[in-house]
Formats: structure tokens, sequence, C-alpha cells
């Protein structure tokens, strides 16, 4: 049982583990959490511009929570603007014993010219089940033909990419490519958390609330990308 | 006079039961089922799972009064054996045969493969080949991998009334009616109650478990017998009688009713 690296180097070594530590640690900030993830986010964008040679025209996609600080994260390694697509999802536990879970899509905000990239990145601050994954793909797989998809996540649990290419047929698999620092091989059965994982449910440590005060909560940077403003972000729990 | 091995189907039934928990494949095949006659207007069929004091027990499904009984097999290498040994797929589909036979059902029986179709039709015993046939499935590993099989997909994009790419609304409402499959939700009910049911839970229209037992507690209490079903609650009350849709602002209207005169009024 343990926690394994992966894409840590040199030049982001210090920020990486720093950020995750931060994650993980006891009574973390909701400001000091969330700043966390903009640095695993901008380092994950580096590992990926490093990686990839060609990514063409790129398509961010994320859930709400993540879109703030994470993917923006993602956002600020690129020198260029790229389009984005936010989904606010929900999840439904259909049934226990087989576990069956849906994360339906509540909401969404996909930029005017994001269906016509080259790759799809999409960054999530943990995979585990690869629910939410899982669903952003197939809203997505028919709208936009990418030649390649990214999935980027600080933290992965260890059955998780297997588990997602389980859910799509070989011509959507042989797309997929990972960018991940930490896969971690523990979870804990009846939360479903993965330790030491992101260091517990991410919307109440960013500040966010619950399940459902989450999907309220209007990321600033669709704020910005849809209606031109800036302001600062509203806390849908405090 | 048929006789009936009740021993053997008790210990059929039992080993049914248990198993079908990790036996996904049959609940692929049934979601399948279901969207198919509900792609073919056949929305008045009515499912159950593991059918008691029957042969081919896996799936029956009653439609325009025929009894179709499916045997469902992911197993590589399956043969019919012999119709005198117990426990083969021939002795199962005769017995149920001569069964519903003797009980004047029409019927069908089916046996469900993931692989080997062609050799099962071709060694179909002799006794059974009127009233069997045997249709293949693929086995996928999990729900998804169904939605992107371009036969199930277009079954289920028919039954809800979608084009070609909507992947992401069939797959949510095909895992939805999945899990319900797999949690018991469907049994017995018609293909109809059942996209009812999913799109209401999709929908957040689905009744809280916890308000319907509060509601069947009070009601209960207060001496009504009562049965609910599809959001509706069928009632009746020394000579009063009625069904009652349970709507969000109904149930909060039941839950504060606190006697008989007052509760009959909200009902109607």
């Amino acid at each position: 049982m343990g926690r394994l690296y992966e894409n840590i180097n040199r030049a982001n070594e210090a920020e990486v583990r720093a950020a995750l530590n931060t994650l993980v640690t006891d009574g973390v900030s909701s400001p000091d959490y969330r700043n966390a993830f903009f640095a695993l986010g901008h380092a994950l964008g580096e590992v990926i511009c490093g990686r990839f040679n060609s990514l063409g025209k790129v398509l961010l996609v994320c859930a709400s929570e993540d879109a703030d600080w994470l993917a923006k994260g993602v956002l600020s390694a690129f020198p260029e603007k790229m389009p984005l697509a936010v989904f606010w999802s929900k999840r439904l536990r259909i049934c226990d014993a087989p576990k069956i879970e849906i994360s339906p899509i509540v909401k969404s905000y996909i930029d005017p010219d994001a269906f016509s990239c080259d790759t799809m990145i999409i960054v999530k601050s943990i995979i585990s089940t690869s629910c939410v994954v899982k669903t952003q793909i197939n809203y997505l797989v028919d709208k936009t033909n990418p030649k390649q998809i990214i999935i980027a996540a600080p933290v992965m649990y260890k059955g998780a990419k297997s588990n997602l290419e389980a859910e799509f047929p070989e011509e959507i698999t042989s797309k997929f490519s990972y960018c991940t620092f930490a896969i971690d091989d523990e979870r804990d059965e009846s939360t479903g958390a993965v330790i030491p994982g992101v260091g517990g449910m991410v919307y109440d440590k960013l500040g966010l609330g619950g399940v459902m005060q989450k999907n309220s909560y209007m990321p600033q940077i669709v704020r910005e990308r849809a209606f031109g403003k800036v302001s600062k972000p509203k806390m849908a729990c405090v | 006079m048929v006789e009936i091995d009740r021993e053997y189907l008790i210990r059929k039934h039992r080993g049914g039961e248990s198993s079908k928990k990790g036996n996904l494949f049959e609940a692929y095949f049934a979601v399948y089922q279901i969207l198919l006659l509900m792609s073919q207007g056949k929305s008045e069929a009515r499912f159950f799972s593991q059918v008691e004091e029957a042969y081919v027990d896996d799936m029956l499904i009653l439609l325009d009064g025929c009894s179709v009984y499916h045997q469902i097999k992911d197993v590589k290498a399956l043969s019919w054996g012999k119709i005198e040994s117990k426990k083969t797929l021939a002795y199962d589909f005769y017995h149920q045969s001569e069964l519903c036979q003797y009980r004047k059902e029409k019927f069908l029986l089916k046996l469900v493969v993931s692989s080997g179709h062609d050799k099962l039709k071709q060694n179909m015993p002799a006794d059974i080949k009127e009233v069997s046939d045997v249709e293949v499935f693929p086995a996928y590993t999990n729900i998804n991998r169904y939605i992107f099989d371009s036969r199930f997909y277009s079954v289920a994009a028919k039954a809800m009334g979608l084009g070609d790419r909507e992947h992401y609304a069939v797959s949510t409402f095909v895992t939805m009616l999945f899990g319900k499959w797999c949690g018991g939700q469907c049994e017995g009910k018609t293909v109809e109650s059942m996209f009812l049911d999913v799109k209401r839970t999709l929908s957040g229209e689905s009744i809280d478990e916890k308000t319907l037992e509060k509601i069947s507690k009070l009601l209960c209490k207060m001496g009504f017998a009562i049965e609910i079903g599809d959001s509706i609650l069928h009632w009746e009350y020394q000579g009063f009688g009625g069904e009652t849709e349970l709507t969000e602002s109904k149930m909060e209207e039941i839950l504060a009713s606190n006697d008989v005169e007052s509760m009959i009024n909200v009902l109607y």
C-alpha cells in the first residue's frame, strides 16, 4: 500500500510534492487548498506541453468545482487561450450490489469554438471510479472528434485507467493518454475516498459546500468567458 | 398430468437467486429486451427475473398473452446435454415445454448465449425444436460498452426517440435502467412503467424512499389499506377509495394530516 509518483522532474518536484502534501494536510484552509490545485494544474499543463509535441487546437474540459483552480492552473501553462467546457454534475447511486452510479450532467458551459479541437484535455482533481470522466467523454464524443484525449489529474486511483478504458471501444480508447503525479492504491470502501488522495471531499475543502451547493457555484472563469465579467469569486458556502 | 420435480426447481431457483447479483450478463440482456420492446411499441410487456416453479427460469416476459421463458448463459463451450439428464439445458427446456403445454400456456422458450449460437441452434434436441429458439447477445464488461455497440445503440435510441449521436443521453438512461433492474425495481413491471420510473428518477421527480416509508406508516396507522406503485398511491378506507399521485406538495399535505377525515380530504 502506498503512493507511486509519476511525471515528477527536477523542475517541478518541490512544487508538486508540496502541493500534494497541502491537499492531504489536516485542517488545510480553503485558500491553501485552492492554491495547491492551481499549482498542480500549472504543473500538469507544463508536463503536457513538454510531453506532447503537436497538440493542435486544444479543448480543456473540467468539472465546475475544478474550473477556477485546477483548470485555471492548466490554462496558465499554455501560451494561447484555449476553449473550455465546464460541467456541473450530480451523483446518483442506483444500486448497491452491484454498485452502480451515474453522474448526470445538470448544467454545462461550452465555449462556442470548442467543438473543432484536435486535442481534448480532461482535467479532474482526482480520478477514482472514472464515473465523471466517463460521463464527460460520453457527452463530448458525439460533439467533437479529437485526435487525442489527454486525461489529467494530480492524483489517480491505481485501477482508474483500466476502469475507464473498459467503458469504451478501442476506437475511442486508442486516443487516450494520461498525465498524473500520484497513483494511490488504497481506497476507503465505505466512502469511496482514495487514501491519501486529495484529502477527502474536494468541494467541501475548496469551500464550495456539499454536492448540492457546489452545483450552484458559478466559476469565475465561466463568468468571465460567458459574460466578460471579472469579479471576486462568490462562495456557495461560507 | 405432468409431474413437477419441485425439489429440483427449488434448488435451481435458489442457485439462480444467489448468482443473480453476480450475473450481469442477464441484466444486460434484460435491459436490451426492455429497450427492444419499447422500440417496437410493445410497452405493455411485463418482466420477471428468476421465475419460481420454472425449469427455464432466468427471465420471463409476458406479452400479448404469450409467456417467453429465457435461459441466459455467458458461458463458453455450452451444450444442450441429454433430455434424460438433470441440470442440462435439454432437460430444463423439455420439462418447461411439457409444463407449459399442460398449463395450456401460449409460450416460447429462448436460450440466450454470448457464443456458440450456430452450433446450439443446429444441435437443438428435436423434442423442443418447435417451441424453442436460440438468440445471440454480445457479452461486454460493462453497460457503457453496450452503448457503443451499434445494434444496442440503435435499439436504445429508437426506444427513447433519439437520433444517431446521442451517446450521453442513451448512456444515462440505460445505466439508470440497468441499475434499477439490478436493484430488483423492475420486477413484474411493464416496459412503460419502467421507462416512466427511469425518466422520473432522472428528472429528480422520484420519490424519496424515506418519505414514502413515513407516508406508508402514517396511513397504515390510521387504518388505510394502501399500495404504492409508480408514484401512485392506491388507497382504501371503509368504503372510501381512490388513487392519488404522489407529488411533492401532495406528500407534504399527507404528512401534515393528523386525522382520517382530513387525510381523506387530502387524498381526494
